[in-house]
């Protein structure tokens, strides 16, 4: 991650900008460790001011992909917040600015997810899941969305 | 350490309480040297 991702402008500027970031040691915070299940590094978390952990992510993820990753998981941050308007826009703007990351049918998932709880028209979430089913079809997510 | 334009704080309690003043959301990342 300190040699590609995090040289990356734009991730600098989204973490600095849209997150509190901290980064710990491994092998120096056992505590934390244990707490989290952290077993294997990278080991992405986003965490509400509760420390709720509200997305997490093992493994490497490139500029462009681990771009689209903090907008799942600022999504999730509201989302888990009952703040079901803010969250809708940050899942919509990934997978339209990020169509083909591996996080863009997440984020059609979950922004169906964010516009029914929001207003329990369950038109609002047909019109992702069903765009989700056609454009990824491939997808776990348009798995976990078939019940449509 | 990664050497990029982050500005990483290497205290988790230091970063809860940003987290709490600032309202946003904590993005912890742990690492291992080498």
């Amino acid at each position: 991650m300190g040699a590609v991702t995090y040289p990356d402008m734009q991730v600098a500027a989204l973490l600095n900008e849209n997150f509190v970031p901290v980064q710990v040691n491994f092998e120096k915070v056992s505590k934390l460790v244990n707490e989290f299940q952290a077993i294997w590094t990278p080991n992405l978390n986003v965490l509400d001011r509760h420390q709720n952990r509200v997305y997490w992510v093992e493994g490497w993820l490139p500029p462009s992909e681990f771009t689209a990753m903090l907008g799942v998981a600022r999504g999730q941050y509201f989302l888990r917040g009952k703040k079901y308007k803010e969250a809708e826009p940050l899942f919509k703007a990934v997978f339209e600015q990020h169509p083909r990351s591996q996080f863009a049918p997440e984020a059609l998932y979950y922004r169906g997810v964010s516009r029914y709880l929001n207003s329990h028209e369950v038109e609002e979430l047909k019109e992702d899941w069903i765009m989700l089913q056609r454009f990824y079809p491939q997808s776990a997510w348009s798995l976990r969305s078939n019940i449509l | 350490m990664s050497q990029t334009n982050i500005n990483w704080i290497n205290d988790y309690e230091e970063g809860l309480e940003r987290v709490r003043d600032e309202k946003k959301p904590l993005f912890l990342d742990f690492f291992k040297d080498g």
